[in-house]
């Protein structure tokens, strides 16, 4: 793989440690507008289940699982589109 | 949300995700496919940094615009799609039930709308597009998810969802704000992409309204 994207992964890890102190800051436990839709209409939320990883609830935690779950995003999405190219060029 | 209401996100998300999975197998360009998977991971973690907006509500970057001005529509439902199951199944961000409507708004109608006001833009007002894009994916995103709610809600008897008279107007209300701050980070980093590297938004995107070859 070219160096550039290597480059580009790093930068967004800075980029997130950068901003991730100001989400603690203004944002970290409050309602996005989903959540307070369902709260206004005093609905209950979605199903939830055992998801083996969570956002973190310290600058580290989140630091550490946005790094994780960029890594895991980047080789599964890799991982699909490698197994559609080999079915479509099978199918042809 | 009511079990019909959920089923059917699934029922419409799943094929229209599969076509667009097997168009982006058959056209994309080997050497744009990690550019892809950056884009990806870089859309991850920026919907994990909530913004504040109004009265103490949060609101965070959907991206579906921004992969589709820089990869077209195609190629963002798959990013998208690969974003919102890994926060789903690895993250418990969503909820399983409502995965199906998750992907239907965040990633077929966010995309396809977004690349429609972008598609018939000049070059001249490009960045004003993108921003009209960003606002627009999100707006519509919004408009789903209550009218899915308040289907829910119409659906169950009040069991599930939210009674329109409040989802309509909180959603969208939210939502027009939280718009403007994805037009701006979208304008912000389409302009960053373009200079640091023009031939990514120089390239031939397949586009959902063509046939596939």
């Amino acid at each position: 793989m070219n160096r550039r994207y290597l480059k580009a992964l790093a930068a967004i890890i800075v980029l997130f440690a950068v901003f991730l102190p100001l989400y603690y800051t203004f944002s970290y436990g409050r309602d996005d507008a989903l959540g307070r839709t369902i709260q206004e209409g005093n609905a209950s939320g979605g199903s939830t289940h055992n998801a083996p990883f969570s956002y973190g609830g310290s600058f580290l935690e989140s630091l550490a699982f946005g790094m994780i779950g960029m890594v895991v995003v980047f080789l599964v999405f890799y991982g699909v589109f490698l197994a559609v190219r080999r079915r479509s060029k099978r199918d042809e | 949300m009511d079990p019909i209401v959920w089923a059917l996100g699934f029922a419409i998300a799943i094929p229209v995700l599969a076509w667009a999975f097997r168009r982006l197998g058959k056209e994309a360009d080997d050497e744009h496919v990690p550019f892809m998977a950056v884009l990806a991971a870089g859309i991850f973690v920026a919907q994990m940094l909530n913004f504040p907006v109004i009265g103490g509500t949060t609101g965070h970057l959907i991206g579906a615009a921004l992969a589709s001005a820089l990869l077209g529509p195609i190629a963002a439902m798959a990013i998208l799609t690969v974003v919102i199951l890994i926060q789903s199944l690895f993250f418990g961000d969503g909820g399983i039930t409502a995965l199906g409507l998750n992907l239907l708004n965040m990633a077929v109608i966010a995309p396809l709308a977004s690349s429609l006001v972008y598609r018939f833009s000049r070059e001249e007002v490009r960045r004003t597009a993108i921003f009209a894009a960003s606002w627009i994916s999100v707006f519509l995103a919004a408009l789903a998810t209550a009218t899915e709610l308040s289907v829910s809600y119409l659906v169950s008897g009040g069991l599930y969802g939210v009674a329109p008279l409040v989802s309509f107007p909180a959603m969208l209300g939210y939502n027009a704000v939280i718009g403007v701050g994805e037009g701006i980070i979208t304008v912000g980093i389409w302009t960053f992409v373009s200079r640091v590297a023009p031939e990514i938004t120089a390239m031939k995107k397949p586009a959902a309204g063509e046939a596939a070859q």
